[in-house]
Order: structure tokens, then sequence, then C-alpha cells
């Protein structure tokens, strides 16, 4: 190898160093995960002694921690909210992507300022009360699908704008109702929008803290967000909350393994494409 | 029409209405002990906020987090995204490790660090420990100098994938011939950056400044779940300071508190968002 060669490589070289430093504390959790208490409370990054594996920890986290109930109140709960976020953005993009109008940009414009304004939690609160929806899975879908409501109609109505107008008119002279149009031709062709929308809102959801804080007790509660309940009971047993934590991250860790582009492209939803 | 419908009335009942409402509630001395009696109690809420230590401390946390985190995230970031932007098999595997933290939630995160952190045996003071550098292994969530920046540190682990991610996007974007045209002219690396990379990326820079900045304004959960605000009020935060006030009852109270928070992040964003516009090229 030349110099100049090696001169190339020094770039990547350094990157690499840095991507240990950041498996490190991945590195840290996964080990500590199969040690025992005394070992885990330690806080180390070495190999467990003598090899052995402390699977019972997951065992235990399984049977303590309520991970069942908490895995399945996240699907329900990002998976409902996306989906119908998906459902009602798209049908509204598409009113104010072809038909500019005066109504039609004022709406566009409401919810473009739901993308700047955060949240009122508080009053929010009130809301949900004065609806009977207060710690229950509907409301805190429902928050949900308000919050993800701008970022998703903003995105389906600039790519609407890329697909040609043609279209509709076509399949309207051979006598296609809008609706029609809308689910069979528009919504095929808004795929890769919809898969960005979709990983976006989900996972956001699912890792999100602050708004089931505020709206449902911890039985409803998502994976994450259990993992502090799981710690306020069993903080001096590092073992079993390292457990928590693999358990805790699996889901969309694996996601990311078998769907990286889609993962990297959906969660930078707007920041790359906006 | 009606197709916009289901969309603006989710958005209203639950955005719209309870953001236009906290301009009425934060006014008020609504309790969660008599949540139907609310009365209107003028600049009171305010008043008291002013006078109140832990939100001094709140605001002036909330804005040294969102500056060092946004300065620090972008500047790193940036660096990443130049170290790896040509296209080969590491660094696609590097990119992947870096963008790893960002599908974890904050919670996880901060728990994590709060093991990493620890005093007598994280893993950050062995390793400082370690190589001779007893004098920096501080008592980092523990001290209330070194809290907040510990905090930050562990945020910018988190999201400085996120935005190298945005500026890698920028970079694949810029046509090789500028490139090649700059190293016919005899540019150096400092040139082609100064004149090429970063001006044509200015709309990549701009969005992610603008998303760390909103995020770093935001900040709740990293606090939430290694401190708390703690050690007396060392890294309280607008957040959780809101929180507080929230789940000890005082709704009217912490209305204001929101009021201040939506006010201030609304502010800062008009603020910057046309200084941004104004640094965009085209060539």
């Amino acid at each position: 190898m030349t110099v100049k060669q090696i001169k190339r490589k020094i770039p990547t070289l350094i990157m690499l160093l840095i991507s240990v430093i950041y498996l490190v504390p991945i590195w840290l959790i996964l080990v500590n995960s199969f040690k025992s208490v005394s070992e885990a409370n330690l806080l180390g990054i070495g190999l467990p002694e003598n090899f052995k594996l402390h699977y019972e920890n997951y065992i235990i986290v399984f049977q303590e921690g309520g991970i069942v109930r908490a895995f399945f109140n996240g699907v329900l709960e990002a998976a409902c909210s996306s989906l119908i976020i998906i459902l009602f953005s798209s049908l509204a993009a598409f009113i104010i992507g072809r038909r500019q109008n005066r109504i039609t940009n004022i709406v566009y414009y409401i919810f473009i300022c739901g993308l700047i304004i955060p949240p009122a939690f508080v009053p929010t609160y009130m809301s949900l009360r004065l609806m009977n929806l207060l710690d229950t899975y509907t409301g805190l879908i429902l928050i949900f699908t308000a919050y993800g409501l701008p970022i998703s109609i903003f995105l389906y109505t600039g790519f609407l704008k890329t697909i040609s107008r043609q279209l509709d008119e076509s399949a309207f002279l051979e006598g296609c109702s809008p609706i029609r149009i809308f689910y069979q031709i528009i919504f095929p062709l808004l795929t890769p929008v919809t898969t960005t929308i979709f990983i976006f809102c989900f996972v956001g959801a699912w890792n999100d803290v602050m708004i089931p804080m505020f709206f449902v007790n911890g039985d409803k509660w998502a994976l994450p967000l259990t993992l502090y309940k799981f710690k306020g009971t069993y903080g001096t047993r590092w073992n079993l909350v390292f457990a928590d934590i693999v358990i805790t991250i699996l889901p969309l860790f694996t996601l990311f393994v078998f769907a990286q582009r889609y993962m990297i492209d959906g969660l930078t939803a707007g920041a790359v494409k906006g | 029409m009606r197709y916009m419908i289901p969309a603006l009335t989710v958005f209203s009942l639950f955005f719209i209405i309870p953001n236009i409402s906290s301009f009425y509630f934060a006014f008020t001395n609504w309790t969660i002990f008599d949540l139907y009696s609310i009365k209107f109690n003028g600049l009171d809420n305010f008043r008291r906020l002013i006078n109140e230590d832990a939100f001094k401390k709140a605001v002036i946390n909330t804005l040294y987090f969102a500056v060092l985190t946004t300065v620090l995230k972008n500047i790193l970031g940036l660096l990443f995204a130049l170290g790896i932007h040509k296209q080969s098999k590491p660094n696609d595997f590097i990119r992947a490790v870096l963008f790893i933290p960002v599908t974890i939630s904050t919670l996880v995160v901060a728990v994590t660090f709060v093991a990493i952190y620890n005093p007598e045996t994280g893993i950050l003071n062995t390793f400082l420990r370690q190589i001779g550098l007893d004098v920096l292994a501080k008592r980092w969530l523990v001290d209330i100098k070194y809290a907040m920046t510990a905090i930050c540190a562990m945020e910018i682990w988190q999201w400085t994938g996120y935005s190298m991610v945005i500026f890698l996007a920028g970079i694949k974007s810029i046509p090789d011939d500028f490139y090649d045209a700059a190293k016919i002219d005899g540019a150096n690396l400092i040139h082609t950056l100064k004149n090429i990379t970063i001006p044509l990326i200015m709309p990549s820079i701009n969005v992610s400044l603008l998303m760390t900045t909103i995020l770093g304004l935001k900040v709740f959960a990293q606090v939430y779940a290694t401190t708390n605000g703690g050690p007396i009020n060392a890294t309280q935060v607008i957040g959780t300071f809101m929180y507080k006030t929230f789940s000890d009852g005082f709704l009217g109270y912490s209305s204001a508190v929101g009021l201040v928070m939506t006010l201030t992040i609304l502010l800062i964003t008009l603020l910057i968002l046309p200084r941004l516009r104004k640094m965009e090229v085209e060539y």
C-alpha cells in the first residue's frame, strides 16, 4: 500500500474507532444483562465471570416486568395511531393538493403551524377529561394521531404535487368517482411516503415518554416507559434492569437490522425531503 | 371538502382548542383538587413564576441544553458525515452504528447513562482512571457543577447520528463535476469545504439546526429519567418543571409554564428561520 492509499483510509479508520465508542453502551447493556446481581452492579464491560451466562435474569423480567402487556400496549397504540394518521392525512392532503382554493390553503397553513407550535399538555388533559377519554387507549391514540397529522399532511401534500393531474382527469372522464380515484389510483402511488410516515409515527409513538405520562396510567404504557417503572422497583439489581432494557430495545432494533434504509428514511422524514 | 373533516376534527379537538384555551387556563387558579371551579386570577401565575427560583434555573438550563447540544450535534454530525460520505461497505456500517441510538427511546438511553456515569464503578470514570486522568473522574450526575453538561453529552451521543444522516443526504446531492472542477483549479480540502460543500448543503444544515434547536428546547425525558431536576434544581428544565407542577395538581400554574414554553419555542423558531433561509445559496 502506498502512503497515499493509507492517507485516504484515515477518515474511515477514525470513524470506525468512533463507532466502536458508540457501541460501548450497547455492549454494556447486553453483557450485564447476563451477569449475576453482584457482578452486574459493578457496571463494568467485562465478560461474565467464568463465562457463566445468567439467562434466568430474562425469565425473572418476563415474570415480573409486565413485558407482554407493555409490548401489546405499544403495538396497539403505535399501530392504530399510525394507521389513522395515514388514512386521515392522505385524504386531507388529496383535497389540499388537488383543489387549491382559499379554504384548502387555510387548512394547509393550520396544519403547518402544528409543525412549529408544541402541544399544550395541561389543557389537553382537560379536553380528554371532558370527553371521558382520560386514561383510555382511545384517548391516547387520538392524541398521537393529532400530533402526527401536521408532518404527514406536509409530506403527502408535497408528494402529491409530483403526481400528474392527468391521471385523475382521465379517470374522472371514465366516470370514476373521486373516492375511487383516491383509493384505486392515488393512494397506491403514495406508497413511498406512506412507508415513511408509518415508520416515523410508529417509532415516535412507541418511544414517546411525555404523552403517556401525562394522559394514561402505567398499565397502558408501552415497553420503553415501563422500564422506568421497572427500574423504580428493581433499581438495585442492574442485571434485571439491563435484561429489561434488552427486551425493550429488541423490537425496534430487529426492525432496524432488517429494514435499515426504511428506518433511516422514516425517522428523518421531513428533514431530508422537506 | 368533506375528506378533510376527519383530520381537521381530531386536530382541532386535541391540538388547536387546547392550545388556544391555554391562553385562558394560564391566567386562572385551576387546580386538580377543585377541577370545575376555575377562577381568573390575572397575572398571579406569572408573578409566582418570576419569583420561583426553580423556574429561573429551568429556563437557564433549557437554553444551555438547547444551545450546547445544537452546536455540538451539528459540528460533530457534519464532521462524521464528511468522514463517511464516500460510498463503501465500512462507511455503510459506520452510518448504521451511529444511527442506532436514534431508534432507542430517550428514557432507555437515560437509564443506561445513569449506569455509565456512576461515580464509583461506571465505565466512564473507570476508563478515565485507567488512562491516568483521575482528576477528570467527576461525580457526573450528582455534582451540581457537572450534572447538566453530563446530560447534554448523553443527548449528543444519541442524536448526532440524526444530524449526520441529514448532512449525508445533502452531500450526496452535490454533483461530482463541482469537485472535479475544484481539483483542476488546485483547490485544497479546506477550500473545497468552504466554497463548495458547506454552501451547497446549507439547506440540510438549516433543517438540522432547526430540528435540533426545537428538540433541545423540548428537553424532558433526558432529565426526568436521570436526575429528575435534582440535585437541588441544578438540572431543572422547563419540561420537568411543567410536569412537576402538573403532577402536584396546580393545573393553571402548569398551563402558565406550558404557555411560556410554547411562546419561547415559537419565538426562537420564527427568529432563526428567516436568518437561516438567507444563508442558502444557489450556484
